[in-house]
């Protein structure tokens, strides 16, 4: 049966050309919608790795020219803020950082590891604090701590996922990230202090990725002063304290721009701009589906009303309503699966270009098993009406006419 | 095509008002959908008041500075628009304004974010804003470093409620401002004119921007007229690649742009140095032509099982010797007929739609409607749209054999 049906579609394929290229057209606007749908669900899902509430987040603007030149005094401005910061009342933990979690910004990195495999990761730098006051959790090894100031390498915390990326080992304690690579002279080495779960920067609908952390210090002289603060503080005393802030800091350092916001605005921004396109994608993706449901049900229609007689010589022969109903579905059906074949051909040059690597290839996977079930379904609600009125066709009415 | 051909595709339209109303949902949904994007578009790139008029106001929007191993792309900054820019010979005058920066001003125990930017006086002679009550602030104020403040009309509700708020005072990172001055709200889709309150620049300008190569501020340059734009962008690109870059900076992209022009810089144009305003346009309407191949193939099936059912009708007026090339003319005339409709029906979905947007807070003091620029494009979508969805079934059809027709046996 179903390999009939399957050759009647075959037979049809230049009629039914321009249905097969609708259909496949609504397949590949269903497999994107999967693919947001999907890699949504999934992603809101995983942990973040840290707590973004009762944080402030600071944004400085200094008085610093250019991206690295700076001055004893101006680096000294933020170390006082930093400890001003720390007396305020309701305050409980201050760390320094580049920027805040959830904001728009960001840092990557690309370098080649050894065996020719490249690793890229986002970072970020943070002062020893930074931990605590995010509760980001170390799963092995340590976090930053002065025990790291007289080493020669940059002492580096990644997550999991970059341990295993990069070396393969989810334990990498006091390895090298990049393996045996060879460095230039002079290059310092990124040697891996502790592994933390997660740090998914851009909030619960970024990208999972991976993550490094470099360590800022203070003490040091040559460091770049952080660009951004994360303050921790205690709800009971969550009053005027942004106020209380934006003074503090301001008295520590004349002249400078501060926007202080707690991290919850942040997060509320951040997922407006990754869900407003989503939605509006979606919203139009859905009409674009139920136009041709309309569509295909319109035109399966008209084609039943020309075999009138073919479905009544079936009735006549003994077929049941029942019958009638599940052939005209089952040749949609057949017509779906030359569509799907075709269809899956393209989807499976997807993973070429990296899109699957990218959202994550079982993301990738769930989402073209979905759509290729939404497009059977959506083809056989459009032909269920036609499907019923045929099934109501009496014989001797259909035979009559001929 | 003359009234009685209209006529008869009414007629033949209202026969089968089922096919008819699926038709017309996809080509409305379509051309709605097209019409809100070309708002948006319209809204960022358009000649909307009060944005400085855009025949003879061009911009320094974007820049790029690259040296062996590190790139840096965005916003020009002051010290660069104030010497390279402000210098050029070509433009009547050069205005710089910084780009909206996020802060808060506390009133009353309460806190209001706001978007704040930094201009010189000159900016309000350039721009068409509409003073609520005050006026702006003046090259005095700003040569005199005053403490003065414009504000849009939403800061003015936060802040006063619904008392004036002329001569109020405002408090903004440590210091105390007078407003001066109320406008109305602008758009924040507005890349030059969008914000909540400003300030003159005498009194902003840190030590550190006075020098700054690239980041945070854009230069307005106003021609002398609108042929001068050829020149002054030849002017301005002899002028950055004569420049000395310091450090290890090797070499600086930039250009005198319109806003469309300045995003055709960052989206293709690899190192900033060329802009292509005409392939940015082209792509665009290769994503529309793209769009619309869904809901044309639809409507062309549609259009086929429609006229299949009327394959008696074609069979004789193909045995009474009617052309191909007649035929073909009568079922496009009829597709056009039937997209034109599905575009009318569009325009309310279209204003509805847009206001529903300008109200979700999407886009800060969003005022997306519909111009006659849009109603022009939407217009030329439809045209598009009914072409390509009629040309396969017209010219389908007009092959059908005269005999199998007749007996409707078409397929």
């Amino acid at each position: 049966m179903i390999r009939h049906l399957l050759r009647l579609a075959w037979n049809r394929k230049t009629k039914n050309a321009l249905l097969s290229l609708e259909l496949l057209i609504a397949f590949v606007v269903l497999l994107v919608v999967m693919i947001l749908v999907v890699a949504g669900v999934t992603y809101v899902r995983l942990p973040l790795g840290y707590d973004y509430r009762d944080v402030m987040a600071v944004e400085i603007r200094d008085d610093i020219t250019g991206d690295d030149t700076f001055s004893e005094e101006q680096r000294q401005h933020t170390n006082t803020m930093l400890v001003a910061m720390r007396t305020l009342p309701g305050v409980v933990h201050v760390a320094g950082c580049l920027s805040p979690p959830m904001g728009n910004g960001g840092n990557q990195w690309r370098v080649d590891g050894d065996h020719g495999r490249v690793v890229d990761f986002n970072f970020e730098e943070v002062t020893d604090d930074f931990a605590e006051t995010m509760d980001i959790k170390v799963v092995s090894g340590r976090w930053f701590s002065h025990e790291d100031d007289a080493s020669p390498d940059y002492a580096v915390v990644v997550n999991r996922r970059l341990a295993l990326q990069a070396l393969g080992d989810p334990n990498p304690i006091g390895r090298d990230l990049l393996g045996d690579a060879k460095y230039e002279p002079g290059q310092r080495h990124l040697m891996v202090v502790g592994v933390i779960d997660d740090y998914r920067k851009g909030g619960e609908l970024g990208l999972p990725g991976n993550f490094l952390f470099f360590r800022k210090s203070l003490d040091n002289p040559k460091d770049r002063p952080p660009n951004a603060m994360v303050i921790e503080f205690d709800p009971s005393r969550r009053d005027g304290l942004e106020k209380r802030i934006e003074d503090a800091a301001r008295a520590t350092a004349p002249g400078w721009g501060f926007s202080v916001k707690p991290l919850a605005a942040y997060r509320a921004q951040a997922l407006r701009i990754r869900l407003a396109p989503a939605l509006l994608t979606g919203i139009v993706a859905l009409f674009l589906l139920a136009m041709v449901a309309m569509g295909l049900a319109g035109v399966f229609w008209q084609s039943i009303a020309q075999r009138r007689s073919e479905v009544g010589v079936r009735r006549a022969a003994g077929a049941t309503a029942r019958g009638i109903v599940w052939q005209i579905v089952g040749e949609v059906w057949a017509m779906v699966t030359l569509v799907v074949v075709i269809g899956l051909i393209l989807a499976l040059q997807l993973p070429l270009f990296g899109v699957a690597q990218m959202i994550g290839v079982s993301v990738f996977v769930v989402a073209v098993v979905a759509a290729v079930v939404l497009i059977y379904l959506l083809a056989g609600l459009a032909a269920l009406a036609p499907a019923a009125l045929a099934a109501r066709i009496q014989p001797a009415d259909a035979l009559r006419t001929e | 095509m003359n009234a009685a051909s209209l006529k008869l595709t009414l007629r033949v339209l209202a026969r089968r008002k089922v096919f008819t109303a699926i038709s017309l949902f996809g080509v409305s949904f379509t051309l709605a959908t097209l019409m809100v994007v070309t708002s948006v578009f319209d809204h960022a790139f358009g000649d909307h008041a009060p944005d400085p008029d855009s025949s003879t106001t061009l911009g320094v929007y974007t820049m790029r500075l690259s040296g062996e191993h590190f790139i840096s792309s965005g916003n020009p900054g002051y010290g660069f628009l104030d010497k390279q820019v402000r210098t050029l010979s070509t433009p009547e005058r050069v205005v710089i304004i910084s780009q909206p920066a996020s802060g808060s001003i506390y009133e009353g125990g309460r806190k209001f974010d706001i978007q704040v930017r930094n201009v010189e006086p000159a900016f309000w002679d350039l721009t068409r804003f509409r003073f609520l009550e005050g006026a702006p602030f003046t090259a005095d104020d700003d040569s005199a470093a005053r403490q003065v403040a414009v504000i849009n009309e939403t800061t003015r509700r936060r802040l006063y409620g619904a008392a004036s708020a002329v001569s109020r005072e405002l408090e903004f990172e440590g210091r105390t401002f007078r407003v001066v001055g109320v406008v109305r709200d602008v758009s924040a889709i507005q890349q030059t004119t969008a914000g909540d309150v400003w300030f003159p620049m005498g009194a902003s300008l840190s030590t550190g921007d006075r020098a700054e190569l690239r980041g945070g501020y854009l230069g307005l340059v106003k021609l002398k007229s609108p042929r001068d734009k050829a020149a002054a962008q030849a002017e301005f690109a002899t002028r950055i690649k004569a420049m000395q870059l310091p450090g290890d900076y090797k070499e600086l992209q930039s250009g005198l742009d319109t806003p469309f022009e300045a995003v055709s810089r960052e989206m293709l144009s690899d190192n900033m140095g060329s802009s292509h305003p005409a392939l940015l346009l082209a792509l665009a309407f290769g994503v529309a032509v793209l769009f619309m191949l869904l809901p044309a193939v639809n409507l062309a099936n549609l259009a086929i099982s429609r006229a299949l059912e009327r394959s008696a009708e074609i069979g004789v007026r193909k045995a009474f010797g009617a052309t191909g090339r007649q035929l073909i003319q009568q079922l496009l005339f009829e597709n056009l007929v039937l997209t034109v409709l599905g575009g009318v029906i569009s325009i309310p979905i279209a204003a509805l739609t847009l206001a529903l947007v300008n109200r979700s807070g999407l886009v800060d003091y969003a005022d997306f409607g519909i111009n006659g620029r849009v109603l022009a494009w939407g217009l030329a979508a439809a045209v598009v749209f009914s072409v390509i969805s009629g040309i396969y079934p017209a010219w389908r059809l007009s092959r059908l054999e005269p005999a199998e027709a007749m007996r409707g046996r078409a397929s």
